[in-house]
């Protein structure tokens, strides 16, 4: 009967341990995590460290490749999805001249792989964009019809919303910081929440609270 | 052996939870104090503002300048002062805490009289402590080293934390101020009480 409640004693202390454990770890867990603690976090300090890198100029530079690379690409049905892509996804503001060499090489690697995965005499890239209209006789299976054509009427579309803003902005913004600033600035974390504090001083008092009676038991047996 | 080791997490686990304490004190405290300072009765005494034109007059476009100069982030902007509430607070360029801790932070988008959205996050405890007695109709002023720029608030919504089309570029002369909501809660805030002020033309 008195082992029994020994090893009963023994779960219940260490019970309250693990849950002031996991209380301390929580509380630490959500200070950092949810940022509610009015301390420096990390990544606000590598953020600002960041931005004070990056001069506002240089990031409305960048997406002006964008308005050269539109009327450049030619227009097969494999490399519009990629535009695509690019587009909507926008891009970091860290990317310079040399990602957008990057890129070039990567696409003109795109270009000859395509080359190569078109069978036989299929026209290349550039004349189908002069012969747009034009039904090639061979019943190529096209494997993203409506890909091209949305991509097409997009392609037209930002040509034409590109002008727009230009003229509203004095030149300042184009089209692609446009598509890359509709998603907008995280908003900062203005409130002070006491709970995890709350949490973390509940957690160390659980803790201590069961040091000391692990310790005065051991004292008593 | 056993003993000692369970004193010291003990004793460590005591200290600690003393310390917190002392520290959740101090923060409110401090925040309070803040309140206080930020709210004070000289801001209160000057609750009307001179302003020239009417409501009546057709609408003209409002004169907007650019900042040759972007202030770098924890320089000083300018005071932000809301009379309807009595606020008058320091604005500082970046929305970290060490911005926010003393007055109100201001985005790295448009500045103040820039035909630009100006974005402007101040604490819910501090700074825009009595943000929700904000109405429509309420002038916000904007005093900087450029000038004194005039705002009329327009909107008020509360938005979700995660919600980025609310900062954004609008290449309109507005300002858009944000604080965290329920003003009251305990928790960690998922939304963010919005009010959006545009630029007057008469100044």
């Amino acid at each position: 009967m008195g082992k029994k409640k020994v090893i009963m004693k023994r779960v219940v202390v260490l019970m309250f341990s693990t849950l002031s454990i996991v209380f301390v770890g929580g509380g630490i867990y959500n200070v950092y995590a949810d940022g509610s603690r009015p301390l420096p976090l990390v990544e606000d300090i590598l953020n600002s460290a960041q931005d004070a890198l990056i001069p506002p100029g240089e990031i409305r530079k960048a997406p002006k490749r964008k308005e050269h690379s539109v009327p450049e690409t030619p227009e097969t049905p494999l490399e519009q999805p990629d535009l695509l892509t690019e587009d909507d996804s926008a891009p970091p503001p860290q990317k310079d001249e040399k990602d957008e060499k990057d890129e070039k090489s990567e696409e003109s690697q795109r270009e000859s792989v395509q080359e190569k995965i078109q069978p036989g005499p299929v026209s290349p890239a550039p004349k189908a964009v002069q012969s747009e209209p034009v039904i090639s006789p061979v019943p190529v299976p096209d494997p993203k019809p409506t890909p091209e054509k949305e991509s097409e009427t997009k392609s037209q579309l930002k040509a034409k919303s590109a002008s727009q803003p230009k003229a509203k902005s004095a030149g300042s913004v184009n089209s692609g910081a446009d598509a890359k600033e509709e998603k907008g600035e995280k908003m900062a974390k203005t409130g002070f929440s006491p709970l995890p504090l709350v949490q973390m001083i509940g957690g160390l008092l659980g803790l201590g609270g069961t040091a000391l009676y692990g310790m005065r038991r051991k004292s008593d047996g | 052996m056993r003993r000692w080791v369970l004193g010291t997490i003990a004793a460590i686990s005591f200290t600690s939870a003393i310390t917190l304490t002392g520290y959740l004190g101090w923060v409110y405290w401090d925040s309070h104090r803040q309140t206080e300072l930020f709210h004070a009765d000289n801001a209160k005494a000057t609750n009307t503002v001179e302003i020239s034109g009417s409501e009546e007059e057709p609408k003209t476009e409002p004169q907007t300048i650019t900042w040759e100069k972007r202030p770098k982030r924890g320089q000083r902007i300018g005071t932000l002062r809301i009379p309807s509430i009595g606020l008058k607070v320091p604005m500082w360029a970046g929305t970290d805490h060490a911005q926010l801790s003393k007055g109100v932070g201001v985005h790295n988008l448009g500045m103040p009289g820039e035909s630009e959205l100006v974005g402007i996050a101040g604490h819910r405890n501090t700074a825009f402590r009595h943000a929700g007695k904000i109405q429509i109709g309420d002038l916000i002023i904007l005093e900087t080293d450029c000038g004194r720029f005039v705002y009329r608030v327009r909107r008020i919504w509360i938005a979700d934390k995660d919600d980025r089309s609310v900062i954004r570029r609008t290449g309109e002369p507005v300002v858009v101020g944000y604080t965290c909501y329920p003003f009251d809660s305990l928790n960690s805030p998922q939304q963010r009480y919005i009010f959006e002020a545009e630029m007057l033309a008469d100044q």
